[in-house]
């Protein structure tokens, strides 16, 4: 299980963003339990703070591409020393060059506490307490520290965790669709340390002979292709020589052609993949709405049937005619009332039996056939959809048949020219030894490419069946993390979302098949669906619902995952993305997130907007008293810009406003 | 209406059946027409209590429907296409059945080559969903139209009725 950090204090000295008041200089502000609010406007310093937080957790050391989009594979979560103008980020920002600022952060990691203090000139150690004992170490050791507090492998994985769960930046990935990073905190998340190097090591090996296999083979190409060369420029056996340039250049053909193809073969297989679903979904949809019409068929059948008084008074008139019994001719008024009052009173004709509650349908025949209608629309509706399904899938089926097809037919092609340009050059005049000798060289060279990828398809196998077993590991958690979401999801989204275990095929290396590495799909109703459609990229939601999707994400992760279930989130702006309405659904799940558990620290920047969501954080912060010891509010501390110098006035009467609006709403 | 339901493109509507010497008799269907007598849908006419082959008790009468109740039913079933199927089918084969005379009608089901096919005997079962069941009955209305196809296409209704006939023939020739 993994620690997530709990922030306890942040003291920041000497930073000229961040002045203070004559009493109380610098930055000082304590992380209680439940949400704090930083409160500011544009260019005041929120984004800042949250980035000397972050800082003072990770020192000058990042992941060489945290922020970039494309794969985040094994090789690149390895944490690296910052270079010298990174780390002047902040010293950048202020006249002197931040020369004495210092930040001081204290935090709970593991039931350990820990403070560290940072030069905010260039990010460097100025102390470590642990436990409240000083201590020397420098930055390796703080970092093999807080790896083994944390219960991470490295401090690549530790930056990681930080950028995916704790910090929430503007220029984050959507975990919820990143395959590659997704992949990557699901193994921090759910491995031990141990078992997350040998599967980091495991895929390294695999990228590293990949890499040489390819390499090797590169060159021996280049040697064939040099030795066709000399060949042709040899004296004797024309017709070979011929031959074998054709044979060269027809290999150099086909080897690209495969190479592209086994490329292409990764993107169908994962729509082919996709498009399966979606028909299995519409097919599971299609069913529903052809046993749906078949109930209204039956109600609007059943309801032409007699009502029960309909039936009573058919049988009482087979019985009784004015008041004659028409079986053996007595005058009996009597039971004729009797039979009549029956009727009335919802009791059998016969029996006396009560048939009040046996009614079978109360529905007219009208809404019955309503119903029909509507229901025969929607399995019109989803016949179309299921026909375009299969029509999708068939499509990519046959792509998929057709390129597997022509990889196997190159293959055999380039297997056979092979083997004809090894024949061709033995054909070759005995006096060209050193053609000979230079063939002997690449047929060599040949044979280790060989032999490499003898070797890789090993270790993929071996890497194959680790993975298999992690994915189970992970998927055991999975409904945890299913329901968490759910949970968390409900309360920001009005559609349904749903996020659902689905492994996904990912390349390791340029060659060779791919793996199915651990992963969540996320499906969402939408107004032009029947049912939840999987979404497999975040352009396919909008702006709004991709925050809280990825914020649900996050939240059920972190709650599923986290050794006490504790954990702080750091939110910059969230108001940016939200309309007014949702803005108190947004406000509503914070808070309860917040609140989940006792230790929980959320903490959110936010400018001073008009609007729900202020008040409604504030009052979410301020439960307990009106003291507003959670909200920081840099108007008071930060060095102001110039628009809140010359409209000091405004912003002063709005700050007042909204403290006023607590009190009031309290 | 189970053996010659291919015909309509209609799958039979039980799975399989006891055969007896009496001929075929459905214990469920039989329940459901007692419901629609006693809810004034059906009506029954000369009702009566008969003893099988075996000794054993079932009812027996006529009936037919009761148009005040059953008219707004089968208007109903019109809309849907296969219940449409269904009741079309079920009018042909009454109209082809009653050309048959009231002994014929009693023997014909018996006499139904697909009922008295010998490898099933009486006491057995007659299982229509099994893939090897051939639907001999079904087979002769196939024969029968691939002997007429040189002067006639025969619509299912026609193929019905020519079945009929064919059972009619062979009750006066036994």
């Amino acid at each position: 299980m993994v620690s997530f950090p709990i922030l306890k204090n942040v003291i920041i000295e000497g930073y000229g963003m961040y002045p203070g008041t004559t009493d109380q200089p610098g930055l000082t502000f304590e992380f209680k339990p439940g949400l704090s609010l930083i409160l500011g406007a544009n260019g005041i310093g929120k984004t800042t703070f949250i980035s000397i937080l972050f800082r003072s957790l990770t020192g000058p050391y990042e992941l060489p591409t945290a922020t970039l989009t494309g794969d985040l594979g094994s090789a690149r979560i390895q944490a690296i020393r910052m270079p010298s103008y990174a780390r002047s980020v902040f010293a950048n920002r202020v006249m002197n060059g931040a020369s004495d600022a210092v930040v001081t952060l204290t935090f709970m990691l593991n039931d350990t506490s820990v403070v560290i203090s940072r030069s905010l000139h260039d990010l460097s150690l100025r102390q470590v307490i642990i436990d409240g004992l000083i201590t020397h170490l420098a930055e390796e050791d703080l970092q093999a520290e807080i790896c083994r507090l944390a219960g991470v492998w490295s401090f690549g994985d530790w930056i990681l965790l930080l950028r995916h769960m704790i910090f929430y930046f503007e220029d984050r990935r959507a975990l919820v669709w990143d395959q590659s990073a997704q992949r990557q905190i699901l193994r921090i998340l759910f491995m031990q340390p141990d078992m997350s190097e040998v599967w980091i090591k495991k895929e390294r090996e695999v990228l590293e002979l990949d890499s040489r296999m390819r390499n090797l083979q590169s060159a021996v190409s280049r040697e064939e292709r040099a030795l066709a060369s000399e060949v042709a420029k040899s004296e004797g056996a024309k017709d070979i020589r011929a031959e074998l340039e054709t044979i060269e250049k027809l290999l150099t053909s086909d080897s690209a052609d495969r190479e592209t193809l086994q490329y292409d073969l990764v993107g169908i297989e994962a729509a082919r993949q996709d498009r399966r679903l979606s028909y299995l979904q519409k097919e599971q949809e299609r069913e529903s709405a052809f046993r749906e019409f078949e109930n209204a068929k039956l109600i609007a059948i059943a309801s032409r049937f007699p009502s029960r008084s309909d039936t009573a008074r058919y049988i009482l008139a087979q019985l009784m005619t004015d008041n004659t019994c028409l079986v053996c001719g007595s005058e009996v008024p009597g039971v004729v009332e009797e039979l009549t009052q029956r009727i009335e009173d919802s009791l059998c004709v016969v029996c006396a039996s009560d048939i009040s509650e046996s009614e079978i349908l109360a529905e007219s025949s009208e809404l019955a056939d309503k119903r029909v209608q509507v229901s025969l629309r929607q399995l019109n509706d989803c016949d179309v959809a299921q026909e375009s399904a299969a029509n999708a899938l068939k499509e990519i089926e046959s792509a998929f048949s057709q390129h597997v097809l022509t990889i196997q037919e190159l293959n055999t092609s380039i297997a056979k020219k092979s083997a004809r340009l090894a024949e061709l050059v033995k054909l070759l005049p005995p006096e060209e030894s050193k053609l000979h000798r230079k063939q002997a060289e690449t047929a060599a060279l040949r044979s280790s490419v060989e032999s490499q990828r003898q070797m890789l398809q090993e270790l993929r196998t071996s890497f194959r069946s680790f993975i298999e077993i992690r994915n189970k590991e992970i998927a055991d958690k999975a409904s945890d993390v299913v329901a968490s979401f759910h949970s968390f999801a409900r309360g920001f989204l009005l559609e349904d979302c749903t996020l659902s275990w689905a492994p996904r095929k990912s390349r390791l290396g340029e060659t060779g098949e791919s793996f199915d590495f651990p992963f969540f799909e996320l499906d969402l109703s939408g107004s032009d669906f029947n049912s939840t459609v999987r979404r497999t990229g975040p352009e396919q939601v909008s702006e709004s619902q991709r925050e809280f999707i990825d914020l649900s994400f996050r939240m059920a992760l972190t709650s599923t995952a986290g050794a006490h279930g504790f954990t702080s989130l750091l939110i910059d702006a969230p108001e940016s993305s939200l309309d007014a309405v949702f803005v108190v659904r947004a406000a509503s799940v914070l808070a309860k997130f917040a609140r989940a558990t006792v230790e929980n620290r959320l903490v959110v920047t936010s400018n001073l907007v008009e609007g729900q969501l202020l008040p409604l954080l504030l009052k979410t912060a301020e439960s307990d008293n009106h003291n507003f010891e959670r909200l920081l509010n840099l108007f008071d501390i930060a060095e102001p810009t110039e628009a809140i110098r010359q409209l000091h006035d405004e912003y002063q009467e709005r700050i007042e406003s909204l403290l006023a609006s607590l009190g009031d709403n309290s | 209406m189970n053996v010659l339901a291919p015909i309509w493109e209609l799958s039979a509507l039980d799975s399989d059946l006891l055969k007896r010497q009496g001929g075929p008799y459905y214990p469920a269907l039989q329940q459901d027409l007692d419901r629609l007598v006693g809810i004034g849908v059906a009506r029954v006419l000369d009702p009566s209590h008969i003893k099988d082959e075996m000794g054993r008790w079932r009812l027996d009468g006529s009936y037919k429907l009761n148009t005040e109740f059953s008219k707004p039913i089968m208007e109903c079933l019109k809309y849907f296409p296969e219940e449409q199927r269904l009741v079309e089918f079920a009018c042909e084969l009454a109209l082809a059945l009653s050309s048959l005379s009231d002994n014929e009608f009693d023997d014909a089901m018996t006499e139904d080559i697909t009922y008295s096919t010998p490898l099933v005997t009486n006491g057995n079962r007659l299982d229509f969903s099994r893939t090897e069941f051939k639907n001999l009955s079904y087979l002769a209305t196939k024969e029968i139209e691939q002997r007429m196809s040189a002067l006639v296409t025969m619509s299912p209704g026609e193929k019905v009725h020519s079945y009929i006939r064919y059972l009619h023939m062979r009750l006066e020739s036994a």
